[in-house]
C-alpha cells in the first residue's frame, strides 16, 4: 500500500472539530493550542467509526541514534470512534525501522504500527489527557532511538491484533533448535487456542491443525513484516539451500497420504537469530502461520491437488512458487520456563538444586512458592498419604485423597514450569537408610519434616556433604523457624537446634514460642502442625519461609531466625538466633558439645567471683541413642550458695522452680544435665577430694535416672568435663 | 546522564554542565535580566541556579569558570557567590564555589573595575592561599605577580593549567568528562620567542563519555576570528585534530561576525579557511551550534551581535542544528536550552521532558 493509499483508507480530510471520536478531537485541539506539546497537526480524517489524526511529533533524538528515528516523525493515529481500544499508531515515513521491538505485527501492507503500551485500555482512562498520548508516542520514539525501549528481561512477543489464532509453544523452541527427529503436533485447548506438544502427546484424531515445523537458516534481525503469502515468506527465510515452498509441498503430500484433508495446515517456523552475520545463535524467533483453511485448499493453491480429480490425485508440483497461497499468522506464546518463572518473580534465574523432605502443610505450600519462583526441588521425600484433615492446609486437593503426598506434590510442582526434568517424589523414609542414596547425591537438603528425629538423623547420621536447612513451625503455628547450616557444616543442624532452644528459654521476645495450645493432636512432636492453625497464617509462613530459604541458600554462612506472626495485626517480627559453632569434646563413649555462649558465661561468672569459687547448674539436651550431650546454658548460683577461695557449695533456694520453668518454656527440649563450679587462679582443673565427693553425689542421683552425670570444672585456662568414669579436658574459650 | 543547560540571558553567557556523578560545572554567570521590567524575557539566572542546586540538594558548585571578566560573563556573580577574600561576601544564603577557574589576565591585569575587580580579588586571594583555584595560563605569565607575593611558579604549579593539557580536576575514568585547554595560549614566533595570545579568555573542549560513546563540547568564550584561527592552527600543528572535534559548539561572542572573519558580508559572513574547516569539516553529524544571544534580527545592520550575516553562515552548514538561546523554544517565551548527553550523543531535550516534576524542581513565581 502506498502512503496515499494508507491515508485514503482512513477517509477524506475533515475539520478536526467534526471528528467523531472525542479523544481525537481533544488531541487535535490540544496540539493546536499548546505549543509545549511539540506536535503539529497535519490533517484529520474520518471513516467508518475511525477518526484519524496525522501528526508530526517532535522528539529528543541523539546525534547517533541506535535505531533510525528522526527528531520529527509523521504518525497516523487512528482512534476508535466508540473509544473501546488504544488508537492504532502508524509511522508514515518511508524507511521507518521495521525490525525494532514493540512494533505491532501490522496487517499486510500497512506501515509499521507502534505498540504504545501493554496497559489494558480501561486502566489508563483515569490518567488520560491529550498530553498523555503525545507523551507516549514521544516516549516510544525516544526510547527506540536510544535502543532501550525493550527491557532486557522482557520477552519478545510480537502481538498481532487480527490473528488466525494463538499458539502456545514449548519455550525450548525459543531457546534451542528443535531436535529434527522430534516431531511436534498441536492440540486444541480453547477457541482458536492451540498448544504445540510432542507428537506422542497429541490427540490421535479430531485435531484441527495439521502441523509441520521447520528450522530456517540463521538471520540477523527479527521478522517484523507480515508476509502475505507463502512465496513472500519463503523469500524472507530461504537461504543456503533451504527451500520452504518445496518443504511445504512435500508435507502436503504426506498429509495427503495420511488422509488428512480438512485440518488447518500449520507451519511452525524456528528462525535462529544472530547478532552478527555468521555469529552464534542468540535465540530462536518462533513464528507460526496458517497456510490455508484446509490441507486440500493448500494443495489446490500450491497447484498440487486438482479438485476435479478424485481426492488424492497429485498433479505437477513445479512452477508454483506459493504466491497464490495467502497466509494467516498465529500469535505465539512460549510456555513458562524455570528461568522465566524466576525472572517474573524478580528472582535470580540461577539454578538452585535441593532435595526437600516433608510435603505436609508447610512443606507442600512452601515448595509451591519456590517452584513458581523458578526454584523447584529435584526430589520431594514424604512417606505419608493425603488424608481429609490435610486438605484444610495443603497444596493438594481432595481429588488426591489417599495419594502419596510425595508423588502427588511432585506431580503438581512439575506442572508449574515446562521443565525437561520433572520433580521426583519418593516415599523413602529418611529415618532409615532408604533415602540415603537421594541424600548423598543432594547439593542442598531442605528439611520440613516437622520431626526432631528426622532433623537429628540428617544432622548426625545421614550421608552426604550437602548443607542442611530446616524450616518448621512452633506448636501454636504462630512462628516460623529457620535453622541453616553453613556450607562447611561447622554449625551443624543439631547444634543450631539446641542453641535455638536456649534462646527460646532466655529471650523475652520468644516467651510462649514453644507453648502449645490445645490442639487436635495427630502426632506427638512439638513441631506437629495438626493443631488449630489458620491456613492464612500458614500461607504467611510458607511465603516467608520460601524467601528465607532462598536467602539462606545464597549465603554460605550459617543462619537461624524465628519469625513471629501477630495474628491480631498481621505483623511479623524476626528474631535472630545464635549460630556460633559449638566446642566438642569426646569423654568416654560420649561426645559433649558446649556452646560458645555457655563457655563465655561460666568464664565470666568465675572471673566475677574471684578469688572465690562459684558455680551453678548446667542446662542442655541429651541424645541417649547417640550418646551426645549438648550443653547450652546454666542457671547461676542460687542465693543460698556459699563461696570461698577454696570451695563452693551450690545452694538450692528457688533452683528447682527456676529449672522447671526454664524447661517448660522450651517444651521439655532442654533439661538439667549436671553441675559446674570454678577453680581459682593458680589451681588446676583436676578434681579435688571435695570434688570427688560432690561428683559421687551427682552420679548417684543421675545414674539412677539412666542419665550421664556431667560435671564441668572451670579454671583460668581450661574447662574440664567429667563424665563418670572417664575424664577429659577442654580448652577454655576466653 | 550528563546534561548541559544554556540559559536565555540576552547577549550574556552562562552554561551549566551537570556531570554524571552529580558534580556541577558552571561556565560564566551573566545575569543581566531586569527584575523591574515585566517584559524582560531573560531568565532570572540567580534564581535558576538557586533552584538547580536546591533540586539537587547541594549548597555548592563544584566549579565556576569565569572565561573572562567582561560584564556579560560575570554580572551578578558577586551578589550570589560566597567569596573567601572578604567577609562582606559571606552571607548564609550565598553559594560556595569549590574551585574557581580564571584566565591569566584576571590575576595579572590591573584594569579591572566593579564586579570584575571583586572577582579578581577573589582569584588573587585563592591563588595566594594556593587552594580552590585553577588559573588558565602559561606559567611564565604569572611569574612576576607570584614573585610579588613571595611565591614562585613551582609553589603554585598545581593551580596553573597550561594550554594543550587537560584540567586535572576531572577525568574520563572517574567523572565521565575531561576538559582540554585551548586558550589562553602562547604563540611561538621563533625558536626562542613565545608571544602571549588571548590571555584574557578561556576556551576549552569538554569530552563526555557515556557507555563508551564520546560527545564533545566546545566552549568558545568570546574569542575573535584571529584567535580562533590560531587555536585551530596550533592544535592541528600538534596533530590534535580530535581536540577540535565537536558535537555541541557554544559560539563565541553571541553570534558576532567578528568570530568568523574581519568582513561581515552583506547577507552572509564568509569565515576564514581554518574556521570554515572547524565548523563544516570537523564537527560531527547532527552537531548543535548554540548562539547565546538575543534573537537573530531579520534585517538591518546592527553594530551589536547577534549578526544576521553570521547566523546565516551557521544556519546553512549542512547537518548541523543552529539554536539561539533567546529563540528557544520560541522568541516569545524563551526557556533554558537543555542538551542531554547519552550513548546516542547529544540531543535537545523537549519542552515536556520534565513533566509535572519540572514544577516542583523550581521556585514558584511570587504570589500576591
Amino acid at each position: 500500500m502506498t502512503l496515499e493509499e494508507v491515508l485514503a483508507a482512513h477517509g477524506p480530510v475533515v475539520a478536526p472539530e467534526s471528528l467523531v471520536a472525542e479523544k481525537a478531537r481533544r488531541v487535535a485541539v490540544a496540539i493546536r493550542e499548546i505549543a509545549a506539546l511539540e506536535a503539529i497537526l497535519v490533517d484529520a480524517r474520518e471513516r467508518d467509526g475511525t477518526s484519524a489524526l496525522v501528526v508530526d511529533v517532535e522528539a529528543s533524538i541523539g546525534q547517533k541514534p541506535r535505531n533510525d528515528i528522526r527528531s520529527r516523525e509523521r504518525l497516523l493515529v487512528a482512534f476508535d470512534a466508540a473509544d473501546r481500544s488504544w488508537p492504532a499508531v502508524y509511522a508514515l515515513r518511508a524507511g521507518f525501522p521495521t525490525t525494532v521491538p514493540h512494533l505491532n505485527v501490522a496487517a499486510p501492507g500497512l506501515p509499521p504500527s507502534l505498540c504504545l503500551s501493554v496497559q489494558p485500555y480501561a486502566e489508563v482512562q483515569r490518567d488520560w489527557s491529550p498530553a498523555y498520548y503525545i507523551r507516549l508516542m514521544r516516549h516510544w520514539l525516544e526510547a527506540t532511538a536510544r535502543g532501550d525501549l525493550h527491557r532486557p528481561d522482557q520477552p519478545v512477543e510480537p502481538f498481532l491484533l487480527e490473528a488466525a489464532g494463538t499458539l502456545i509453544v514449548p519455550h525450548r523452541l525459543v531457546e534451542e533448535p528443535a531436535n529434527t527427529s522430534y516431531r511436534w503436533a498441536a492440540r486444541q485447548v480453547g477457541e482458536k487456542l492451540y498448544q504445540v506438544v510432542p507428537e506422542n502427546e497429541a490427540p490421535k484424531s479430531g485435531a484441527d491443525l495439521a502441523f509441520m515445523s521447520q528450522i530456517a537458516p540463521p538471520r540477523e534481525h527479527v521478522i517484523a513484516t507480515v508476509p502475505q503469502n507463502i512465496a513472500a515468506l519463503a523469500a524472507l527465510v530461504n537461504a543456503d539451500g533451504f527451500d520452504l515452498v518445496r518443504s511445504i509441498k512435500e508435507q502436503v503430500r504426506a498429509w495427503q497420504a495420511a488422509r488428512l484433508w480438512n485440518p488447518i495446515p500449520t507451519l511452525l517456523l524456528q528462525v535462529p537469530v544472530t547478532r552478527t552475520a555468521g555469529g552464534p545463535v542468540e535465540r530462536y524467533e518462533v513464528r507460526a502461520f496458517a497456510l490455508a483453511p484446509s490441507v486440500v485448499e493448500l494443495g489446490v493453491r500450491l497447484g498440487i491437488i486438482d479438485r476435479t480429480v478424485p481426492a488424492g490425485a497429485l498433479i505437477g508440483t513445479e512452477g508454483n512458487d506459493g504466491s497464490g497461497a495467502a497466509l494467516e499468522v498465529f500469535n505465539v506464546h512460549a510456555t513458562l520456563s524455570r528461568e522465566t518463572a524466576a525472572i517474573f518473580n524478580g528472582e535470580s534465574p540461577a539454578t538452585l538444586s535441593y532435595v526437600a523432605i516433608g510435603a505436609g502443610a508447610l512443606g507442600s505450600q512452601l515448595l509451591m512458592n519456590l517452584t513458581r519462583g523458578g526454584a523447584p526441588p529435584s526430589d520431594v521425600l514424604d512417606k505419608d498419604r493425603l488424608l481429609p484433615h490435610n486438605v484444610a492446609r495443603h497444596l493438594l486437593l481432595s481429588d488426591a485423597l489417599g495419594a502419596l503426598k510425595a508423588e502427588a506434590v511432585a506431580h503438581t510442582l512439575s506442572s508449574v514450569v515446562d521443565d525437561a526434568l520433572p520433580v521426583r517424589g519418593s516415599v523413602a523414609d529418611v529415618l532409615t537408610s532408604a533415602a540415603d542414596a537421594v541424600l548423598s547425591e543432594a547439593q542442598l537438603i531442605l528439611d520440613m519434616s516437622a520431626s526432631v528425629a528426622v532433623a537429628r538423623r540428617l544432622a548426625v547420621d545421614a550421608p552426604g556433604a550437602a548443607r542442611r536447612i530446616s524450616l518448621f513451625l512452633n506448636p501454636a503455628g504462630s512462628d516460623l523457624v529457620l535453622l541453616a547450616e553453613d556450607v562447611a557444616r561447622t554449625a551443624r543442624l543439631d547444634h543450631l537446634e539446641v542453641q535455638y532452644y536456649w534462646s527460646v528459654s532466655n529471650e523475652p521476645a520468644l516467651r510462649g514460642h514453644l507453648k502449645a495450645d490445645d490442639g487436635i493432636r495427630y502426632g506427638g512432636g512439638c513441631r506437629d502442625v495438626s493443631g488449630r492453625i489458620r491456613q492464612t497464617t500458614l500461607a504467611v509462613h510458607a511465603g516467608n519461609g520460601a524467601a528465607a530459604f532462598r536467602r539462606a541458600a545464597s549465603d554460605p554462612a550459617a543462619s537461624a531466625f524465628v519469625w513471629q506472626l501477630d495474628e491480631l495485626t498481621g505483623t511479623v517480627a524476626r528474631a535472630q538466633l545464635e549460630t556460633r559453632p559449638m566446642r566438642a569434646a569426646s569423654v568416654a563413649q560420649w561426645t559433649v558439645f558446649m556452646s560458645t555462649a555457655l563457655l563465655d558465661e561460666v568464664a565470666s561468672r568465675r572471673a566475677g567471683k574471684l578469688p572465690n569459687e562459684t558455680g551453678g547448674v548446667l542446662i542442655g539436651a541429651l541424645d541417649m541413642q547417640r550418646q551426645i550431650a549438648y550443653l547450652v546454658g546454666s542457671v547461676p548460683a542460687p542465693s543460698d550458695s556459699r563461696e570461698w577461695p577454696t570451695g563452693y557449695i551450690r545452694g538450692s533456694s528457688g533452683l528447682r522452680k527456676a529449672v522447671t520453668e526454664l524447661c517448660a518454656r522450651v517444651g521439655g527440649n532442654l533439661q538439667y544435665v549436671g553441675e559446674w563450679h570454678s577453680h581459682p587462679d593458680g589451681a588446676t582443673t583436676e578434681p579435688s577430694e571435695d570434688d570427688a565427693i560432690a561428683y559421687a553425689w551427682l552420679a548417684e542421683a543421675l545414674i539412677a535416672e539412666g542419665r550421664p552425670p556431667i560435671m564441668l570444672i572451670v579454671g583460668a585456662h581450661d574447662v574440664r568435663c567429667i563424665i563418670h568414669p572417664a575424664q577429659g579436658a577442654l580448652a577454655l574459650v576466653a | 546522564m550528563p546534561k548541559i543547560t544554556f540559559y536565555p540571558l540576552g547577549n550574556a553567557d552562562s552554561v551549566l554542565l551537570d556531570l554524571a556523578g552529580g558534580e556541577k560545572v558552571l561556565f560564566d554567570f551573566g545575569d543581566e535580566h531586569n527584575a523591574d521590567d515585566k517584559s524582560d524575557l531573560r531568565i532570572d539566572l540567580t534564581q535558576a541556579i538557586r533552584d538547580n542546586l536546591a533540586d539537587a540538594q547541594k549548597d555548592l558548585i563544584d566549579v565556576v569558570a569565569f572565561t573572562h571578566l567582561d560584564r556579560d560573563h560575570i554580572c551578578g556573580a558577586t551578589a550570589l557567590f560566597w567569596l573567601n577574600h572578604a567577609a562582606k561576601y559571606q552571607g548564609a544564603d550565598r553559594i560556595r564555589i569549590d574551585e574557581m577557574w580564571v584566565p591569566a589576565a584576571s590575576i595579572v591585569d590591573d584594569a579591572c573595575e566593579d564586579e570584575a575587580k571583586i572577582l579578581q580579588a577573589e582569584a588573587r586571594h585563592r591563588l595566594k592561599v594556593g587552594k580552590g583555584i585553577r588559573v588558565f595560563s602559561r606559567p611564565d605569565v604569572l611569574k612576576d605577580w607570584l614573585g610579588k607575593q613571595g611565591l614562585t611558579v613551582s609553589d603554585r604549579s598545581n593551580c596553573i593549567v597550561d594550554a594543550g593539557t587537560l584540567v586535572p580536576t576531572f577525568s574520563l575514568a572517574k567523572h565521565g568528562v575531561e576538559f582540554f585547554v585551548h586558550s589562553p595560549f602562547g604563540h611561538r614566533l621563533n625558536v626562542t620567542e613565545v608571544v602571549e595570545r588571548n590571555r584574557d579568555s578561556i576556551v576549552v573542549q569538554a569530552t563526555f563519555e557515556v557507555q563508551g560513546e564520546q560527545t564533545k563540547v566546545m566552549l568558545g568564550s568570546d574569542v575573535k576570528w584571529d584567535h580562533l584561527q590560531d587555536i585551530v592552527a596550533i592544535t592541528k600543528a600538534h596533530g590534535r585534530e580530535s581536540r577540535l572535534d565537536w558535537d555541541v559548539f557554544k559560539l563565541p561572542h553571541h553570534c558576532s561576525y567578528l568570530s568568523l572573519a574581519e568582513e561581515k558580508g552583506t547577507d552572509k559572513t564568509i569565515p576564514v579557511e581554518e574556521i570554515a574547516w572547524l565548523y563544516e569539516t570537523n564537527g560531527n553529524a547532527g552537531g548543535i551550534i548554540v548562539s547565546t544571544s538575543w534573537p537573530i534580527p531579520l534585517a538591518g545592520d546592527d553594530v551589536q551581535p547577534p549578526h544576521r550575516q553570521a547566523a546565516n553562515y551557521y544556519k546553512r552548514i549542512a547537518g548541523r542544528k543552529f539554536i539561539v538561546t533567546m529563540e528557544h523554544p520560541s522568541s516569545g517565551n524563551p526557556k533554558p536550552l537543555v542538551i542531554m548527553i547519552d550513548h546516542t550523543k547529544a540531543r535537545v531535550e523537549g519542552a515536556l521532558a520534565g513533566g509535572v516534576s519540572s514544577v516542583t524542581s523550581q521556585s514558584t513565581p511570587r504570589a500576591g
